[in-house]
């Protein structure tokens, strides 16, 4: 597999993540069984949740997952990641998305961004994302 | 019926742009196939035997006369004149070009109409019974919450990639017509001890190659606690649904592995983990949909409706006909639901083109306060007609070839698009439904056959939901050649039961004739009221057996 490159953020920003760090981050396969994620430690600052394939969402519940067992640390999404998917990623609760050279030449600069813009699209249900509100909570919020 | 807000437009919108990119994507190259496949799905492309296929989301069934021209407008402009609608109340065009699709999306958005998820491993367009709201034997009507579950599965983050697809379906009526026992979940919406309203959840009902009865999992479940639970169910499903095996992933499959109540415990150990905050604007949310269906402001002035009518209709037998097995009691005094169907004896069943569908969408204009529904069995319906305009209505129907008067008798087939056209099917389908319509057509017309029902597909997939009829018709390749095997005994509705397999298939050209000989023998040894099925379970499979094959 290629090497991470890119990290995408939910408020849209790229940068190029830090390859020493890359390496000691944790990783969580996404095949896990969400009742083995207790052996995740609470106290690590950034765990990766590895996606194994395109049509496989476990991992969007595994974020979910990570949350209800009081993990508050940084969530990255790694693997199998497109460009389309990237939206459901942040709302679902990842802070970001780790992307191989090889994928970000495979789906090209321009539909990264594209997905990028806005990185989280509306709702109609709350979403782990702050950045916008659900708009069920919306419509209530101006009547 | 609901009508957009701003939020609602945006969100079709979005996802009709983001499709055109998607699209734009796959035509320079830069998608592939594999990639694409998924995307498209979710936006109810698919790639079917001659061409590709777009299916449109009726939620609900509920259709506005202007959605139904929009939709005829798409059939003429982008495909070759027709639609076909389907159990799901979907409309499918058979012949779209992939670089006009988005443009087909623009226009749907313009009518607030959408595709998203009608296809692909997400939740699917929620269904509901055909005559919701208007059903004189209707509890609660179900729709708000058919539209509350429509808005919180549309793009919802966390199940857009789930192990396979998943269907909904809910009813507000004892009387089962949105056949709520054969989908991953059935809601019965009802009065509570307290009348209050709860939902019956219901878990694990489908068809194809395993079919299945649901089973009830948690009963009178409040509103409030409705979505988070629904959530739970989900959670639980997209993490244990079994992903090695497509035919095995299905909820039916994680619930029989795992068993009833180690299912509903992980649902409920779920259910505790969420943050009911998160809910919170459920109910006010339900509550601002409901307004939306407080029905037409109906003419109350009841007079002796009947003797209203032309005097021509008194005598005309053939409108008589129709107004007995096509006309169903409405709960407004008054008024009365009129059945419009798409099975004209030896035609293609769920088919309409675009000027059959201009003129119901004008009928319905005229005399339907405009709006229509999509059935189960692939049939129109007309919810609100004064009963003194049924004449003019069925006038006006016969006129374009709608007023066959075989609602709910056998010749009222459902079938799949089979070999015709679906890249999965085994067999034709669409021609055997045809001669069977014909002839039986001919057998309704002596004798009352309401208790027969006849579901048509053309492969294990089980899409016309043969193993729920009490004469299912399943196609097959056998060696190369076309084989039909028969069950009997399926219900779809309340009672729901899955069909047993007759014996060895038969020739597309025997099936006509082997349905009309079970149905002969069941009229003649039936008892009062009793049904295909239910002289099935009285008199045995041997009974049937020995005169079917022959």
């Amino acid at each position: 597999m290629s090497e991470i490159t890119h990290l995408l953020r939910n408020d849209g920003t790229v940068s190029q993540p830090d390859q020493q760090s890359l390496e000691l981050l944790t990783r969580i396969d996404g095949e896990l069984d969400p009742s083995d994620l207790g052996t995740v430690s609470l106290s690590e600052d950034t765990v990766m949740v590895v996606f194994n394939g395109v049509a496989d969402g476990r991992g969007f519940s595994q974020a979910k997952a990570l949350r209800d067992i009081g993990y508050t640390g940084k969530i990255y999404a790694g693997g199998y990641i497109n460009p389309d998917q990237l939206s459901s990623a942040f709302q679902a609760g990842f802070d970001g998305v780790l992307v191989t050279e090889q994928r970000w030449q495979d789906y090209g600069e321009d539909s990264w961004q594209a997905a990028l813009s806005p990185a989280v699209g509306l709702s109609y249900i709350k979403t782990h994302s702050n950045q916008l509100d659900s708009i069920w909570q919306a419509r209530h919020n101006r009547l | 019926m609901y009508i957009y807000d701003d939020f609602d437009q945006s969100i079709v919108e979005q996802r009709s742009a983001e499709f055109r990119a998607q699209v734009e994507r796959r035509l320079a190259g830069k998608l592939s196939e594999a990639e694409f496949k998924p995307l498209r799905l979710m936006n109810g492309l698919y790639l079917q035997l001659h061409a590709y296929m777009l299916r449109v989301a009726i939620p609900y069934g509920v259709l506005s006369s202007k959605q139904l021209i929009k939709l005829a407008d798409i059939a003429d402009k982008y495909d070759r004149g027709y639609g076909h609608f389907t159990t799901r109340q979907n409309i499918q065009f058979n012949w779209p070009k992939l670089v006009e699709t988005p443009d087909i999306l623009d226009e749907l958005a313009s009518v607030q109409m959408h595709a998203i998820q009608t296809s692909g491993n997400c939740i699917r367009n929620v269904t509901s019974d055909p005559l919701a709201g208007v059903a004189a034997d209707e509890d609660i009507d179900p729709r708000p919450l058919c539209e509350l579950l429509r808005q919180w599965s549309t793009l919802h983050p966390e199940f857009a990639y789930l192990p396979r697809k998943f269907k909904f379906a809910v009813t507000g009526s004892a009387v089962d017509r949105a056949a709520i026992k054969v989908h991953d979940i059935g809601l019965r919406v009802k009065r509570g001890s307290n009348n209050e309203i709860v939902t019956d959840v219901w878990v694990g009902g489908g068809q194809g190659r395993t079919p299945k009865i649901a089973q009830l999992f948690k009963a009178d479940v409040s509103i409030e606690e409705l979505v988070p639970y629904l959530e739970a169910i989900m959670r639980v499903y997209n993490r244990y649904g079994r992903r090695d095996n497509k035919y095995k992933a299905r909820i039916k499959i994680l619930l029989a592995e795992t068993g009833l109540e180690a299912l509903q415990q992980q649902v409920d150990e779920e259910y505790k983990k969420i943050d009911r905050a998160n809910f919170k604007f459920v109910k006010p949310e339900l509550e601002r949909i409901s307004a939306y269906f407080s029905g037409p402001d109906y003419d109350t002035h009841v007079t002796d409706n009947i003797s209203s009518l032309p005097g021509d209709a008194a005598v005309d037998a053939n409108f008589a006909a129709w107004k007995k097995q096509n006309v169903k009691p409405h709960k407004q005094t008054g008024y009365a639901i009129a059945m419009v169907s798409l099975k004209p004896a030896g035609g293609i069943p769920g088919d309409a083109t675009s000027s059959q569908m201009r003129a119901v969408a004008e009928i319905a204009k005229r005399y339907s306060h405009d709006e229509l529904r999509v059935t189960h069995r692939q049939n129109l319906v007309l919810p609100y007609v004064h009963e003194r305009e049924l004449y003019s209505v069925w006038k006006a129907l016969q006129e374009m070839d709608l007023a066959e008067s075989n609602i709910d008798l056998p010749s009222d087939i459902i079938a799949c698009p089979g070999l015709d056209y679906c890249a999965l099917a085994t067999a034709r389908s669409i021609p055997i439904a045809q001669t069977v319509s014909a002839r039986i057509r001919k057998l309704e017309k002596r004798t009352d056959l309401s208790g027969v029902s006849v579901n048509i597909s053309g492969c294990i997939n089980a899409c016309a939901h043969h193993h729920v009829a009490s004469i299912g018709v399943l196609g097959l390749n056998k060696g190369g050649v076309e084989n039909y095997q028969l069950t009997l005994g399926g219900r779809h509705n309340e009672n729901a039961s899955i069909g047993e397999r007759l014996g060895p298939g038969v020739s597309g050209d025997e099936v006509p004739e082997t349905i009309e000989r079970i149905v002969n023998f069941y009229v003649d040894v039936r008892t009062d009221g009793e049904s295909l099925s239910d002289t099935y379970d009285r008199v045995g499979k041997d009974a049937f057996k020995e005169v079917a094959y022959v």
